[in-house]
């Protein structure tokens, strides 16, 4: 039992992330119709302003270090320290939540420039050439990154008052259960944004409008509204979502300039799982599929089908496409 | 007649290729056996308009099928090669028999699924068959029962043997040039059969074939495994080459690779896919080579304030950077001749012979039309 809920609280905060890629591709593919291959590049840039944040707060000038005399050594202190003192290091140490507000407005901007700039031209190509120009731009996006930021992961450190782990499993008379406190923080943030997108959808008249424009855009054109404007600003969105999903990860996964590809991968089966064009079926398809991983990956489930944690989830992808077409929640 | 000047140029390639730089038997060798790869992706993608992600999947069990036979049975490339296209086409009725039950991106993805499957598992489970991480290799003690029987002794290094010939160098390119050129004769043939317009019918509405009472699923797995055994053939080739097999040539990214060969080139085109992949693999070589010292070389004849400008713009492109010119170049191509390298190069014969090229005129979506009417066009005239 207790193995039990670990794992799912194991699954949980991956699922999170694959729930909020999969929730911007679907919103992209469901509004403008467009199959964006660039979508984990967008997560990987989110996790690359995180760590861009964190080198910006921690410029440093160095000292002389006196205490030291057989050589020469240095001392680095951050100039956010030397100037404002103890309130310099407390905005080091929250550089993830900061790099948090810092990403909406950036990853805004890159989402409107990259929908004006590229993916506009695409919508009545076929879905191989969206497929395809996206691709390109990962990897251009990619290369960039790897050419500034190296090719290895960068460590990013939450604050450290949530360092530790939590002891979920207390309460229950479970003390071997415990939680690490960022994965639970991700966990709930990812709640949160996704409730956020669906409160937007079905609460606001721009929500409506756009869900309204899901299902018949020609007539919504003809009663007089701007659709593009609002699948415009729908794109933006979507690589908000991306981005803040790639700078909450960064303190789980030190970010390399793959990582956008890796996930990209998973989610884009998340979304087939979850049903093309279905929102609530991506966000279930990512949680299922996140804890299934995590199950799959036990030693007692291994010892019975070795290997099945590397495969488990293009497992579950091929038998629901072949036995559900349109997906979990897809509709015909 | 196209046969003729292809075997041609691919015979006489040592000689041509020294003159662009390229004229070393292993980039030669990459160029045919990406070639052949590419040829074969192209029945599939570029006659059927199925984008499979998976194709790499086969080039991995053509290369595990190679070294076995190796191994366990000769070094004789024959049987290896017999060995690995057969596997690899028995590996793609499969995946295709169920890939095939979906279309656009679905399709894609389980091809994607299950090619992911097999590497990753390749990389975990499969270890005693695929030796993991570190790849399979032919050791001297190995069985090899049809070489112990015959009384052959392993000299040295194992090299795959041709009947006597030892496949290293220009012996080895040579080998893939002949298998290259068989490849090719057989795609001219299939575009130029019934059965390439059927499949190039299918593309263009398949809702239609199948409303006349034309069943078209048996003819997209025929051409699934056509190219199923193509990519086989391409990653036995592989292992001829270089006696080795790693799971990392059945990453999706390696299948990606094949796409994007098959699109700078000119999907559906006869020549495009080669193009394409000697394209890629040629900058791949010259361009990772390059770095800073030889872009100051190149541009010695500025100014020294224009060279700095000119070495610090194009430092990033070159070198590790590759991958960047490779993007840009691919995103280029798709955005203004998405019929590939073959597009362009007609697009240019036409402009210096004068009369206004027609594909100009209209937009991008109706030029990835145009390119399928000549395609059958040149199938015709045969």
């Amino acid at each position: 039992m207790d193995a039990f809920l670990l794992q799912i609280l194991n699954g949980l905060d991956k699922g999170g992330a694959y729930a909020l890629i999969a929730l911007g591709l679907t919103l992209v593919f469901g509004t403008l119709g467009v199959v964006n291959f660039a979508h984990g590049a967008l997560f990987m840039l989110g996790a690359f302003v995180a760590v861009s944040v964190q080198k910006l707060l921690t410029i440093s000038h160095k000292v002389k270090d006196e205490s030291i005399t057989f050589f020469d050594a240095y001392k680095e202190t951050p100039y956010l320290e030397v100037w404002w003192g103890d309130v310099g290091t407390a905005i080091i140490e929250y550089s993830v939540p900061i790099s948090v507000l810092i990403a909406i407005p950036i990853m805004l901007l890159i989402g409107l420039a990259m929908e004006r700039g590229l993916v506009q031209h695409f919508y009545k190509r076929e879905h191989a050439d969206q497929i395809l120009v996206t691709f390109g731009l990962a990897i251009v996006v990619q290369e960039i990154i790897k050419a500034n930021f190296g090719a290895n992961p960068i460590p990013v450190s939450a604050p450290e008052i949530v360092a530790g782990t939590a002891a979920v499993g207390a309460a229950f008379g479970m003390p071997e259960v415990v939680y690490p406190w960022w994965r639970m923080i991700y966990l709930f943030f990812s709640l949160s944004i996704i409730g956020g997108v669906f409160a937007f959808l079905h609460m606001t008249t721009f929500g409506m409008v756009v869900r309204a424009g899901m299902h018949d855009r020609e007539t919504v054109g003809l009663l007089g509204i701007n659709i593009e404007r609002r699948f415009i600003v729908v794109f933006g969105l979507a690589t908000v979502v991306a981005g803040l999903a790639g700078v909450m990860y960064t303190p789980i996964l030190p970010p390399d300039y793959h990582m956008g590809m890796d996930f990209l991968v998973l989610s884009f089966v998340v979304v087939v799982v979850g049903g093309m064009g279905s929102l609530p079926g991506a966000v279930a398809a990512g949680f299922l599929l996140g804890i299934l991983q995590s199950f799959a990956s036990m030693n007692e489930v291994k010892a019975i089908l070795p290997g099945i944690d590397q495969i488990i989830i293009y497992l579950v992808a091929v038998v629901i496409l072949l036995v559900r077409p349109r997906g979990l929640m897809g509709k015909d | 007649m196209i046969l003729v000047i292809f075997t041609a140029v691919v015979l006489t390639a040592p000689l041509w290729a020294k003159l662009i730089g390229a004229g070393y038997p292993d980039l030669l060798q990459k160029f045919a056996i990406f070639g052949l790869f590419a040829i074969g992706y192209n029945i599939l993608f570029g006659l059927t308009g199925y984008l499979s992600f998976g194709h790499a999947a086969f080039l991995g069990i053509g290369s595990y099928t190679t070294v076995w036979s190796f191994k366990l049975l000769s070094m004789n490339v024959v049987p290896a090669v017999i060995f690995a296209v057969l596997l690899s086409g028995l590996f793609a009725v499969a995946i295709g028999y169920l890939s095939l039950r979906r279309t656009g991106i679905y399709f894609s993805i389980l091809t994607l699924a299950f090619a992911q499957m097999m590497y990753n598992m390749a990389y975990s489970v499969l270890t005693p068959i695929t030796n993991g991480e570190t790849g399979l290799r032919v050791l001297v003690e190995d069985p090899r029962v049809i070489d112990r029987a015959l009384g052959i002794q392993l000299q040295g290094v194992p090299l795959g043997d041709f009947f006597g010939i030892t496949m290293t160098g220009y012996s080895a390119f040579y080998f893939c040039a002949v298998v290259l050129i068989l490849g090719f004769w057989l795609s001219l043939k299939i575009f130029r059969s019934p059965f390439g317009m059927k499949l190039v019918a299918i593309k263009s509405n398949q809702t239609r074939m199948e409303y006349t009472g034309f069943n078209t699923r048996p003819y997209l797995l025929a051409a699934f495994v056509i190219s199923g055994m193509y990519a086989g053939l391409a990653g036995s080739m592989m292992a001829v080459t270089d006696p080795l097999a790693g799971a990392e040539r059945m990453q999706w990214t390696a299948s990606g690779e094949v796409v994007l060969m098959t699109i700078l080139g000119g999907v559906g085109t006869l020549l495009g896919p080669i193009l394409g992949a000697a394209t890629i693999k040629y900058f791949e070589n010259i361009f990772s080579a390059f770095n800073e010292q030889v872009l100051n070389q190149a541009f010695d004849f500025l100014p020294d304030v224009l060279t700095h400008i000119m070495v610090t713009i194009t430092s990033p492109f070159v070198g590790e950077g590759w991958h960047l010119t490779l993007g840009v170049l691919f995103m280029i191509i798709i955005i203004f001749i998405p019929g590939g390298l073959v597009e362009g190069i007609n697009r240019i014969g036409k402009m210096l012979r004068g009369s206004k090229p027609e594909a100009e005129e209209k937009s991008g979506e109706e030029a990835v039309q145009s390119v399928e009417p000549e395609t059958v066009a040149k199938g015709d005239a045969s």
